[in-house]
């Protein structure tokens, strides 16, 4: 029988505790962190928070901090439905950067990408990757990391280890990504018991439980479809999906009724909207084609059709990928997102650069014409304006 | 013998460092492929690191950090516009390109070699280029540091390669403080040959 919410959490509450206020000495295995819990400031666990409060000062001053509120209290709502009774020690921060990664800090500082939230392709989905992250923190395996590192790593070893285990990676350089992944990754137990935790606290929540699984099924696809391109990301880099993992996490599905409870995937496409074109967009400035095309493929899949703004967006896809084949295939998507009222205005923009690429002068004048009717006041409107004259 | 080592060292060390000053006055860059008059001098980078290559040069009037004055003199399709570790996976200059295209193509180099963030195009327009049809645009980003800045590009595409002079200062001070002299040089500069 699977243990209820209030068990998964009661086991958080074990361990430490008793000793709360005056820090835990040492962190055994199975530890768990304690709700408004806070180390004693001359221990090793004191350190590690004070170099996570460093970092999470910085973090308040990022330009990569996404300030729409509703959208941060929905996510928030999200993490602190799994969370409970952690719910007042967690602080989230969405970060606008179009790679993979949520992070959950040993003092509570919760990070979430917006490239992680282009991915999941509904609400069960997100819960599940911060389930996992809730996991790692409840079972405080970044302090089992820093106690081991202390003993072995020089200063600046130590200080690029705070970063990873904040999750911060994807803060730093994308071609650094690699490297952070290896300091933040977790052991395999860690990973194991931050998947059954996670797992636990999603399913509690309500959530369809086989979206976990899908989660990772997504990515690995993704991944093998970008093998030639950079990483998915920090998270898919550091919590490398194994097929013993998603076994496992498909048969804890099977268990309890995969199909029970709701991925909630109305809920999460109508408060992603307004940012949508945004996460689109800064897909689309990676140029890692091969990967978008799945992806966008499976937010097609995953809503059952294909809106104007996906067939737009795949459209540029093929635009500026230019292999042979390219451009019909570009043209074609730039139709078929024509032809549904919710088609970006740019599609007529993209159509009409499409021509001029081609030589064909009046379809070009013609897209060209449309756009300026509809955009008039868009930020390279004198550009168009002087295709049109020739 | 003692002093002459010092000198010696001294020597060596100007001969390998990596600034120098140019102008005012009409002057060579970017490998010869164009030539501008700055109205001030300039610190010239001898070795530009991440935006590079032979054809690509660096000015700046107070560090690259706060400012910078870059010189393409002629992409061609294939190339990369940033040097890096990884330009391999930088996206490259294809033949056939609009403005709008190098505006974007910009954008995205400066996410994957820069991890640039909040980007924001402010415009493009067309603009005369060493006596040809081109574009200038700007745009405002940040980057690791979360430092605002403003960039203003202009250039022209001609036989297939991509001339560009791109000004690049903090939203704060630097952008504003020599704009005027990147006025003053993009209108100077003409293409050799």
């Amino acid at each position: 029988m699977r243990p209820t919410r209030r068990e998964v959490l009661g086991g958080a509450l074990c361990g430490c505790s008793v000793l709360a206020l005056a820090g835990c000495a040492s962190t055994p295995p199975g530890d768990r962190v304690a709700p408004s819990y806070k180390p004693a400031r001359s221990s090793t666990e004191g350190d590690l928070w004070a170099a996570m409060e460093r970092t999470e000062a910085e973090l308040k001053r990022s330009r990569q901090l996404v300030r729409d509120k509703p959208l941060n209290a929905y996510v928030r709502d999200i993490a602190c439905r799994l969370a409970e009774k952690h719910c007042g020690d967690l602080r989230l921060y969405l970060l606008r950067a179009p790679v993979f990664n949520a992070a959950m800090a040993p003092n509570g500082m919760m990070t979430v990408n917006t490239g992680l939230m282009l991915r999941t392709q509904n609400e069960a989905q997100l819960a599940a990757v911060l389930g996992h992250e809730i996991g790692h923190y409840l079972a405080r395996h970044s302090l089992q990391r820093w106690e081991s590192a202390q003993a072995t790593m020089t200063a600046t070893g130590i200080l690029s280890l705070g970063l990873g285990l904040a999750g911060l990676g994807a803060v730093g350089s994308l071609a650094q990504i690699a490297g952070l992944a290896g300091l933040q990754a977790f052991s395999r137990e860690q990973e194991h018991e931050a998947d059954e935790i996670g797992f636990e606290l999603m399913a509690a929540a309500g959530y369809r439980p086989v979206e976990c699984a899908r989660i990772w099924e997504q990515l690995i696809e993704e991944e093998k479809a970008g093998k030639k391109e950079s990483s998915a990301g920090l998270l898919f880099a550091s919590h490398p999906p194994s097929d013993e993992r998603l076994a496992t996490l498909r048969s804890r599905a099977e268990a309890i009724g995969p199909m029970q409870g709701s991925p909630f995937a109305e809920r999460y496409a109508e408060r992603m909207s307004g940012m949508r074109a945004a996460l689109f967009e800064d897909e689309l400035r990676l140029r890692q084609f091969d990967r978008s095309l799945v992806l966008f493929g499976q937010i097609a899949k995953a809503h059952g059709s294909e809106d104007g703004e996906l067939a737009f967006w795949t459209g540029e896809v093929y635009r500026l990928r230019d292999e042979a084949g390219d451009r019909p295939r570009a043209r074609e998507h730039f139709m078929r997102a024509l032809a549904r009222a919710d088609a970006p205005v740019a599609t007529h923009r993209s159509l009409g650069l499409l021509a001029q690429r081609e030589g064909d002068r009046s379809g070009a004048t013609a897209a060209f014409r449309r756009y300026l009717e509809l955009a008039p006041d868009a930020p390279d409107r004198e550009m168009i304006r002087s295709y049109l004259r020739g | 013998m003692h002093r002459l080592l010092i000198v010696a060292a001294i020597l060596l060390l100007a001969s390998c460092a990596p600034w120098s000053l140019v102008g005012p006055g009409r002057t060579q860059v970017a490998g010869g492929k164009l030539s501008v008059e700055p109205g001030i001098a300039w610190n010239k980078r001898a070795n530009i690191g991440a935006v590079g290559g032979s054809d690509v040069e660096l000015w700046t009037q107070h560090g690259p950090v706060l400012d910078q004055l870059v010189f393409y003199g002629g992409v061609a399709p294939g190339e990369p516009l940033f040097q890096g570790p990884k330009k391999d996976e930088y996206p490259k200059f294809q033949s056939g390109m609009s403005a709008i295209d190098v505006m974007d193509l910009y954008q995205s180099s400066l996410v994957k070699a820069l991890d640039a963030r909040a980007l924001k195009p402010h415009g493009l327009a067309p603009a005369r280029f060493a006596g040809l049809d081109g574009f200038q645009f700007r745009l405002g980003y940040a980057l690791k540091d979360d430092v605002d800045r403003e960039l203003n590009a202009i250039g022209a595409i001609r036989d297939g390669k991509l001339y560009m002079i791109a000004w690049i200062g903090t939203r704060l001070y630097h952008y504003q403080k020599s704009l005027a002299e990147f006025e003053r040089i993009a209108a100077s500069a003409q293409i050799a040959g």
